[in-house]
């Protein structure tokens, strides 16, 4: 279902395979710029998405390892896109729904959420992604930002809901 | 008839790719075209509750809620489904 992507920008410039940050809110704040220095969303995005992980946070203990899925409201966002950030070194986040629960996170996807009504096939293909097993290490195992995006592309057009 | 309520934080991601997942689960179960889910933001789901027969979330349960709360992470991560699943599968059930 490659239609999956159509409305959703991913491309290796907004991939940071090599992430460093001491924690959750500066892993946040790298992402959230870098999706800034490009257009995606609006300035008032960058602390609309760290203050929102700390009241609702949005990490994930998946099957292979722990990831984050931060987000914000659509009005901060100009087009619609997904950012992916592999931490060298992981960093915790509070688990999604239990946030004295924490994660080791080593894979963050940041959305930029516009439509979600009209996303709901591909916000399903991610989470295929996280429930399988096996699919998030091959991220990990990557050589370049290219090879993240070509795998992403291929998991969502594989995918079959 | 059963109304289901579905909240995230936004409103927008996880209670999309929640919405899919308990849509399949319910078909699956024999219960097609026999609810309606309304998804929102978990800040108005205590004060929608009353007119709802249950409520999946993917946060912590609001205060104040006036229905049965079923957690929804699980279906996120994919680990350990079953106790949701059940719940919900139970609670479709009930009069």
């Amino acid at each position: 279902m490659s239609e999956l992507l159509n409305s959703m920008r991913i491309d290796d410039s907004m991939v940071i395979r090599h992430l460093n940050a001491v924690n959750d809110q500066d892993a946040l704040d790298k992402m959230a710029n870098l999706l800034l220095s490009k257009g995606i969303v609006k300035e008032s995005y960058v602390s609309a998405v760290k203050e929102r992980e700390i009241v609702y946070s949005t990490g994930l203990a998946c099957e292979d390892m722990g990831v984050a899925i931060p987000h914000t409201d659509a009005k901060y966002v100009n087009v619609q896109a997904i950012c992916v950030g592999i931490l060298d070194e992981p960093v915790q986040f509070s688990h999604m729904g239990t946030p004295e629960v924490k994660v080791d996170v080593k894979i963050i996807f940041m959305l930029a959420i516009k439509e979600p009504h009209k996303q709901m096939e591909f916000l399903q293909a991610l989470m295929d992604i996280f429930v399988q097993k096996g699919k998030l290490n091959l991220l990990l195992e990557t050589k370049d930002e290219k090879e993240v995006v070509s795998i992403l592309k291929e998991y969502f057009e594989d995918v079959n809901i | 008839m059963k109304r289901i309520l579905l909240a995230c934080g936004s409103g927008i991601a996880t209670s999309t790719a929640v919405n899919g997942k308990i849509s399949k689960i319910l078909d699956e179960n024999g219960f097609a075209g026999q609810y309606k889910i309304t998804q929102t933001k978990i800040a108005d789901a205590a004060s929608m509750s009353e007119n709802f027969d249950f409520l999946v979330a993917t946060t912590m349960a609001p205060q104040n809620l006036k229905c049965p709360f079923v957690p929804g992470v699980c279906f996120l991560t994919g680990v350990n489904t079953k106790p949701s699943i059940d719940k919900i599968l139970e609670l479709m059930k009930q009069d």
